[in-house]
């Protein structure tokens, strides 16, 4: 009995030290630009603030639930206001989607003594519990990318507004359909409160064109997998009809491209006009490509700068307005032809916000 | 008496024959009425929209409903010895992402990248199986581990970017056909037809199915079922990479989140195939029906372009509907045979 | 008075009960006999509402009922233990013995636990179960789980109580305590339907016997004046042989298996013994003393800490079973055929043909189905399996041709050395007989060299020719019985005498 334990022993130390080697070797080339793992959190939180003397009691983090290509664009604005403001951000992004998770992880920062929160809530009204108590002792907290449910305690939400954008997106559809046909309306998870509000933006903007329907709405993308397969699906449904199709989040846009770039490529003849959201290399290519006419570009830069100086702001003692919270980060509506510009569009979209943020938003 | 009543069982077993009998034991096979379930939805939807007959539909069907089959081999190869597989769709995703990063982060050749993609499915199903018998772990709780374990390692390497510059010689396999047939069907058909006949007549086959009946009666009549178990879980990683990198032939860009839904998949269409939950049993021609009736129900739903806020709940009617063909079976099947022995 | 009159019962293929009448008085012991198959459970569970019956019908007090679930029966006082253990494992032993009557023990809507466990205790103290009430019953041994389900039918007043062997679990001392219960449920009038395979029980306790053979009625007799061998030969349709197995004769020079001093911490220590070539060697012993354990050791199913093992005079390197088998062929005949023996969801085919798929293959390496198939046939005939044919489940197969089953695999892989445990568990009279004949033909016609582990002391002597005795995992002594050449074997008395010896 006893060899077989120590056998069974040597065997786990064994493979341990194989994990360990491995995650050695995925952390050494990640470790200096990617989320720091929690000892280095404390090394940071250790560190005195630097330069930043107004702000002396100001300890930023930015916290993402998991990692995600629209977290990174974030992560780049987030980048610009520390290198404009000489403060050190703790950026962490988590294992999942879990508010569970996030309630952990944002807990043990508070405790590190961290006291402002630029979020990316995983659930948005799971998360409301956390920030009660964060800001009951003492915290701010800004939602970047979504709001929260109302009633919240986050001071501030800053993020694309998804009806203005979806009601964009399909005025640029029916704009290249030519003003009349038939939409596939394709709607990306139906837990998210926002699906409801792209849907409803969508409807109303169709309602005006009496030649243009939705024949079709797909929903339930949880995965690209699934897109791939519904979109196609619906595709194959109406080929002989459609005219347009549409999408609201980044999942199915990403399936869109995929599914139009194939049919395309296999010769199929129809003519099938298509809008999306984000800036999905697949996306991008397919409307390089002109498979698809456009997409809606938010702006992650924005999202991520804007959502730290409210913070600094407030940290100075700004008080929100009385009716402010929701701070509309802009988008632009990238085609074939800015494909080159229109980074710079949305960078002059935050700069503009910005000049305005302490006067619309904010009184001491 | 004892003798003769053997001989004359013996004489009604050599006498098998005949539609009645042949009906009989076509009733007794479980995978029947997964098979007979397909075939009238599949009648019901051809007559309840015109567009369901159409090429292009019904070569995303058969598309979808092979990638489908190899996901729920993975799972299916390690129910079959009484195991499960947590993290399959881990394992996919992280093959997904190994395939992504050789062709499009390192620039190298698909006859690079997709050989050392197959080989970290493979050694993450290795690992698996490793740990199981060497620890003496529950399947459940080992590939629960490494379920978080090449979930961590998805998101490390790719941080959730994806990568799309695949080549295009690459999704021939994914997207072209022979005949109207996606190559990636016949690809699956093939696969099943050798597994199905890897479980009748190979040793390995039957090793693996004894060990899946009873273990340990496997083990003390000369079977190593520690090997079995661990060659189980190999495959598994094996099929779990194999629908990966299917996925990123067809998708030409490779997903990190590819797999995240595979876990009810692959037990859906494992099970409703006939592969017995506790272990012994597997159905080839079952798995291969009920990856098409799945396919065909989702497909289905968006042909009939039902309301989507309910569509979860049409799909749930739909498959009890379509599953409870096997109550009839066994009814039928119960009547038309009683075994000798309830009699004693 | 419950009668059962010309009740007929068939199965697709099979009539399972052909014209039985049959009459309980209240204050009988009426003991039900028969070989496996012979319709007992058909008849059982057609009186408990199980089954309808195709034709005829049963009275209870005169009055014609029909039971279409074990419910009705139960309604009607009717109440069935079991073969099979049915118990909550996880509930105390009151829970389980209140199982099915829990409403009744309601105040104001909440359960009286304290009432409960009194009167469970009450019942506990009847089948003499020495276990508190509120103890869980999943460390309990089989004996008392036994106990409980008759604690549980005696809690529900039955008037009719049926018991499908209902010792085969206990003790010697038990049985006993079991026996005079009944006879007390006797003088409070309690019909009692009494199956067993244990004849001696049947004479102790029963007032009538009614003999099942092949769905027919034999008879019923008073016990009074009737033997063994009478009822014996009602049950089989001839005279029962008394097994005389006779001298075998061993190849004395040869040794087949040789353990050195095996060791193994905490068990064993310095143990050695040989196997002579075309041996019957019994390990004798009760469960827990050493006997399965030594076996698994020789099968590598265990490790040894030191000595050696030697087969045909050379030493051996043996780690599990399929060393065991393929490079020395040596079979282990597992005594627990259920859990261990076989996969009872696969075929007979199966079953028989697992240890030698590799010898079935064609030069491109397929499995002969065919072959198989004749393979299994051929076992199921030599050792007379009953079933519809190899392609049967073997968990359907009754426990005397699952164990059958079980040892044809073995043959089926020729091999030399057989570790055969508790082949008899759970198997009726007449196949007990015949796998006692199975194994001394083994070795005594086709030299095979045999260790038969048992703790049934007269199949032991009856079998084995040479004992060893095993008890704290050291062999106290050795017995042999096989005589002098030319000597007659020695008497069984003799025997058990000088075993009981060693153990004592």
């Amino acid at each position: 009995m006893k060899q077989q334990h120590a056998r069974l022993f040597s065997w786990m130390m064994l493979v341990s030290l194989m994990m360990t080697m491995i995650l050695a070797a995925c952390a050494v080339p990640d470790a200096a630009p990617v989320a720091p793992v929690a000892g280095d959190a404390a090394a940071t939180a250790a560190a005195p603030a630097e330069a930043a003397a107004p702000a002396s009691n100001f300890k930023p983090v930015w916290y993402a639930p998991a990692p995600h290509p629209y977290y990174e664009d974030v992560r780049k604005g987030v980048e610009a206001f520390e290198a404009d403001t000489g403060i050190a951000v703790e950026k962490q992004i988590g294992p999942d989607w879990t508010q569970d998770s996030q309630n952990q992880r944002m807990e043990a920062l508070a405790a590190q003594g961290f006291n402002a929160f630029s979020v990316y809530p995983a659930d948005a009204s799971g998360a409301n519990g956390l920030y009660e108590e964060l800001t009951a002792a003492g915290a701010n907290i800004v939602n970047f990318g979504t709001s929260t449910a109302q009633p919240t305690t986050a001071s501030f939400a800053v993020a694309t507004d998804v009806k203005v954008a979806a009601m964009r997106a399909a005025e640029e559809l029916i704009a290249a359909m030519g003003g009349k046909g038939n939409i596939i309306n394709v709607l990306e998870v139906l837990e998210d409160p926002n699906t409801a509000l792209r849907k409803q933006g969508i409807e109303e903007v169709v309602a005006k064109y009496p030649d243009v329907t939705i024949i079709q709405e797909v929903a339930g993308m949880t995965s690209v997998e699934t897109a791939v397969q519904k979109v196609g699906d619906a595709l194959s449904a109406n080929i002989d009809k459609v005219d347009g199709i549409i999408a609201t989040g980044y999942t199915p846009s990403v399936a869109i491209a995929q599914v139009l770039s194939e049919y395309k490529e296999k010769g199929g003849e129809r003519v099938i006009h298509a809008v999306g959201i984000d800036t999905d290399e697949v996306v991008m290519q397919a409307i390089a490509n002109g498979v698809m006419d456009g997409t809606i570009v938010q702006n992650p830069y924005g999202h991520g700068y804007l959502s730290l100086l409210l913070l600094q702001y407030m940290a100075e003692g700004y008080k929100p307005k009385a009716d402010a919270y929701f701070v509309d980060a802009g988008f632009a509506f990238a085609t074939k032809d800015n494909l080159e510009t229109y980074s710079e569009d949305i960078l002059a979209v935050t700069e503009q916000i910005k000049a305005e943020l302490l006067d619309k938003y904010l009184e001491k | 008496m004892a003798q003769s009543k053997v001989e004359h069982s013996v004489r009604q077993d050599r006498e098998a024959g005949g539609i009645g009998s042949a009906l009989r034991s076509v009733f007794r096979r479980s995978d029947t009425s997964v098979v007979i379930a397909t075939v009238i939805l599949f009648v019901l939807f051809s007559f309840s929209n015109t567009s369901f007959l159409t090429p292009f539909n019904l070569f995303n069907v058969s598309r979808t409903a092979a990638l489908y089959v190899f996901v729920a081999l993975g799972q299916a190869i390690v129910i079959v010895t009484g195991g499960m597989n947590l993290s399959l769709g881990a394992i996919g995703g992280l093959t997904v992402v190994v395939a992504g990063w050789c062709m499009d982060t390192m620039g190298w050749s698909p006859w690079i990248g997709v050989p050392l993609a197959m080989l970290t499915g493979t050694l993450c199903g290795m690992f698996n199986g490793f740990i199981i018998i060497k620890s003496k772990l529950n399947s459940f709780i080992v590939t629960l581990a490494s379920l978080f374990i090449f979930t961590g390692l998805v998101q490390g390497i790719s941080q959730g970017f994806p990568y799309s510059n695949i080549p295009r010689d690459f999704t021939i396999l994914g997207r072209n056909d022979f005949l109207g047939v996606p190559y990636v069907f016949l690809f699956a058909v093939a696969v099943l037809t050798a597994l199905a006949y890897v479980f009748k007549f190979r040793v390995v086959g039957r090793r693996i199915l004894a060990t899946g009946g009873n273990l340990e009666a496997a083990r003390l009549s000369g079977i190593r079922t520690d090997n079995i178990v661990f060659l189980s879980h190999t495959l598994s990683g094996v099929f779990a990479a194999t629908a990966g990198l299917l996925w990123v032939s067809r998708m030409g860009s490779a997903q990190p989140s590819t797999g995240t839904d595979w876990l009810i998949i692959s037990f859906a269409v494992a099970i409703i195939g006939g592969t017995a939950l506790n272990g012994g049993e597997f159905s080839a021609l079952g798995i291969l029906a009920s990856a098409i009736m799945l396919t065909l129900i989702k497909n289905g739903l968006i042909m009939l372009n039902v309301n989507v806020y309910f569509e979860q709940t049409f799909l749930g009617v739909i498959v009890l509907l379509a599953v409870s063909v096997e109550s009839i079976r066994v009814a039928l099947s119960n009547r038309t045979k009683r075994t000798k022995t309830d009699a004693s | 008075m419950l009668q059962i009159r010309h009740v007929t019962k068939s199965f697709p293929g099979v009539r399972a009960l052909d014209d039985v009448s049959v009459e309980f008085a209240p204050g009988e012991v009426h003991a039900i006999v028969g070989e496996n198959g012979a319709g007992k459970s058909t008849l059982i569970k057609i009186i408990c509402g199980v089954y309808t019956p195709d034709d005829g019908e049963v009275l209870l007090n005169g009055a014609r009922i029909t039971l279409h679930t074990y419910k009705d029966a139960l309604d009607r006082k009717i109440n069935l233990v079991s073969q099979e253990i049915q118990i909550i494992p996880k509930s105390t032993v009151a829970e389980n013995i209140m199982l099915d009557k829990l409403d009744r023990y309601l105040t104001h809507g909440r359960i009286d636990w304290k009432r409960i466990n009194q009167d469970a205790a009450r019942y506990a103290t009847m089948v003499d179960l020495a276990v508190p009430v509120r103890q869980i019953v999943a460390t309990l041994s089989a004996a008392q789980k036994q106990l409980i389900m008759i604690a549980r039918a005696l809690s529900s007043d039955a008037r009719i109580l049926v018991m499908d062997e209902p010792t085969s679990a206990l003790t010697r001392h038990e049985t006993e305590n079991l026996l005079a219960l009944l006879r007390r449920l006797k003088a409070e009038g309690v019909t009692v339907l009494f199956v067993s395979h244990k004849l001696e029980e049947v004479l102790a306790v029963a007032d009538k016997v009614s003999v099942l053979r092949d769905g027919c009625l034999i008879g019923t007799r008073p016990i009074a004046g009737l033997t063994k061998a009478q009822i014996v030969q009602m049950m089989i349709g001839r005279d029962a042989r008394t097994l005389d197995l006779g001298r075998l004769k061993v190849d004395a020079g040869h040794v087949a298996l040789e353990a050195r001093s095996i060791c193994q911490a905490g068990r064993f220590h310095d143990v050695s013994f040989v196997l002579q070539r075309g041996e019957i060697l019994g390990f004798y012993g009760l469960v827990g003393s050493g006997r399965t354990e030594l076996a698994q050791i020789l099968i590598g199913e265990a490790r040894k800490d030191s000595g050696e093992v030697l087969i045909n005079d050379k030493p051996t390197h043996i780690h599990s079973m399929a060393d065991s088998l393929f490079k020395y062929r040596m079979g282990y005949v597992s005594e627990n055929r259920k859990e261990k023996g076989l996969i009872l969801s696969a075929s007979i085919k199966t079953n028989v043909a697992i240890t030698i798929w590799n010898r079935l293959r064609d030069r491109l390496g397929s499995i002969q189905l065919a072959a198989e198939t004749t393979a299994a046939r051929k076992l199921m005939h030599a050792l007379e399996i009953r079933a519809t044919g190899p392609s049967q489940v073997v968990g359907s197969l009754s426990g005397g041709n699952q164990q059958k089953v079980s040892i044809a695999k073995w043959l089926a892989a020729q091999c030399d050395i057989l570790i055969i445990d508790e082949p008899t568990i759970g198997v009726d009279i007449g196949a007990k007989e015949y796998i006692h004949q199975l194994i001394w033909n083994l070795a005594s016609r086709e030299g095979k060299s045999i260790i038969l582990i048992s703790s049934d002391m007269p199949e032991i002597i009856n079998v084995a020719r040479r004992i060893l005795v095993f008890k704290d995992f050291k062999i106290v002594g050795e017995v042999r019985n096989n005589g002098e050449e030319g000597a007659p074997v020695r008497g069984y008395e003799e025997v058990s005498q000088e075993i009981g010896q060693y153990l004592a």
